[in-house]
């Protein structure tokens, strides 16, 4: 692993602030504010992860793509919330709306194991104040090898997936965490769910470059 | 005349100014930090779509109140803070009830307070309804286009205070439209933004005449 990551930046790309349940996790320092304007060279060399939030300047980060390809092959992890248009790294595709938008088109299923969603089913997440569809609406394309983590509708579309690459020289594996919605920590009605997302979120974005915890 | 919108790069900024259904209001589509070398000069309007950061136009206030003092017109649309990068602007903010229509007798209270302007021969009612974000003081002399329940406005017109011309609003039809999500705001933009072309072109027919 690289000796110079440190914790994980949170790109802010509104006026801010910062979602209330990624409060903690600033708090502590394992995660700091970065406007995105002021997102240098030498961030993506020193931090272990980023997370991207749904007002994320797309156009902008599409520019970086050779920074952030090195970023992930070095064990740096990214979280992506929200609809992908401008594509940042070799491989991926726009956003795909679902077709139909009915409540049953809707339906949330969680497809795989993942630390993040560790006791959280999807009903959880299924809706807020009884309606549909702040979840997600639709969902990015898979980077081949990603793994499917949540799915939406009668045709489980990939509205969660995960994508790791392999372990590098260093044991450290990059990697990313996306989701095809409104920013994941603000999707339920139970504020300590939320608060849990972010926190494990955070976690993963760090495991990246941490032997033993690459998996 | 033409319209000169501004992309901040976010995903429903994309999809609202670059998609097809509207792509073709716009002559020209340039990003918040171009404004230090495309002057807005040679277009009718500069657009601002909603949440569009204001800590990328507050760089360029002296530019557009500039383009303003020479008779542009400039939209500023809900969640840009305008108050921050335009001079004279008096916004409350509110706290926004996502949830009112769940009640089918809910009404959000929004109101179209101008029927005989030009803009609600494409627009009604439930066209300008989906959130409530914060009111606004207009100038004396400004027309009032939509208000909240109190009266207060939520989209007006100031072309009282100089020579410029100010449209403002606290709604954000860009940001639910581009998210494919909310029919009202849909609804919206393929009336205001016709009526902005057309209105356009008639301020050119007259001051030519």
């Amino acid at each position: 692993m690289s000796e110079r990551r440190r914790g994980t930046l949170l790109i802010v790309s509104d006026d801010g602030p910062p979602g209330a349940p990624l409060l903690p996790a600033i708090e502590i320092g394992h995660l700091s504010v970065r406007r995105q304007i002021d997102l240098s060279h030498e961030d993506l060399q020193s931090a272990s992860g980023l997370i991207l939030t749904g007002a994320l300047d797309q156009v902008d980060f599409a520019t970086r793509r050779a920074a952030i390809e090195d970023f992930l092959a070095d064990g740096g992890r990214i979280v992506f919330n929200g609809h992908l248009l401008c594509p940042f790294i070799s491989g991926q595709e726009p956003y795909v709306p679902l077709p139909r938008q009915r409540r049953a088109d809707l339906e949330l299923e969680r497809l795989a194991p993942h630390p993040v969603f560790a006791g959280i089913p999807a009903s959880a997440q299924q809706t807020q104040m009884g309606v549909a569809g702040f979840y997600g609406r639709g969902h990015n394309p898979m980077l081949p090898g990603a793994r499917a983590l949540t799915g939406i509708g009668p045709e489980r579309r990939p509205v969660d997936w995960e994508w790791l690459l392999p372990p590098n020289g260093q044991g450290a594996r990059g990697g990313l965490f996306v989701h095809a919605g409104n920013d994941i920590w603000g999707t339920t009605d139970d504020p300590l769910v939320d608060a849990l997302i972010a926190e494990r979120l955070v976690g993963w974005s760090l495991a990246g470059s941490v032997k033993g915890l690459a998996s | 005349m033409s319209i000169l919108a501004v992309n901040a790069g976010t995903s429903f900024h994309l999809e609202s100014l670059e998609g097809p259904r509207y792509r073709g209001y716009f002559d020209r589509i340039i990003r918040p930090e171009e404004l230090t070398s495309v002057d807005p000069g040679g277009y009718g309007a500069l657009l601002i779509p909603c949440r569009t950061p204001a800590h990328r136009l507050i760089p360029h206030r002296a530019r557009i109140a500039r383009y303003l003092r020479q008779g542009g017109t400039v939209i500023a649309m809900g969640e840009t803070n305008c108050d921050r990068w335009l001079a004279d602007i008096r916004f409350t903010p509110v706290e926004t009830n996502w949830w009112w229509w769940l009640d089918p007798a809910g009404d959000l209270g929004v109101r179209v307070a101008a029927p005989s302007h030009p803009l609600f021969r494409r627009l009604t009612q439930r066209d300008v309804a989906w959130h409530l974000h914060g009111f606004f003081e207009p100038p004396a002399g400004a027309e009032v286009l939509v208000a909240d329940r109190e009266g207060r406005a939520i989209l007006y017109i100031d072309e009282a205070s100089n020579r410029s011309r100010l449209i403002v609003t606290s709604l954000d039809p860009f940001y639910h439209h581009g998210h494919h999500f909310m029919p009202a705001t849909t609804r919206f933009l393929d009336g205001f933004l016709p009526w902005l072309v057309e209105d356009l072109a008639s301020r050119e027919r007259a001051a030519a005449s």
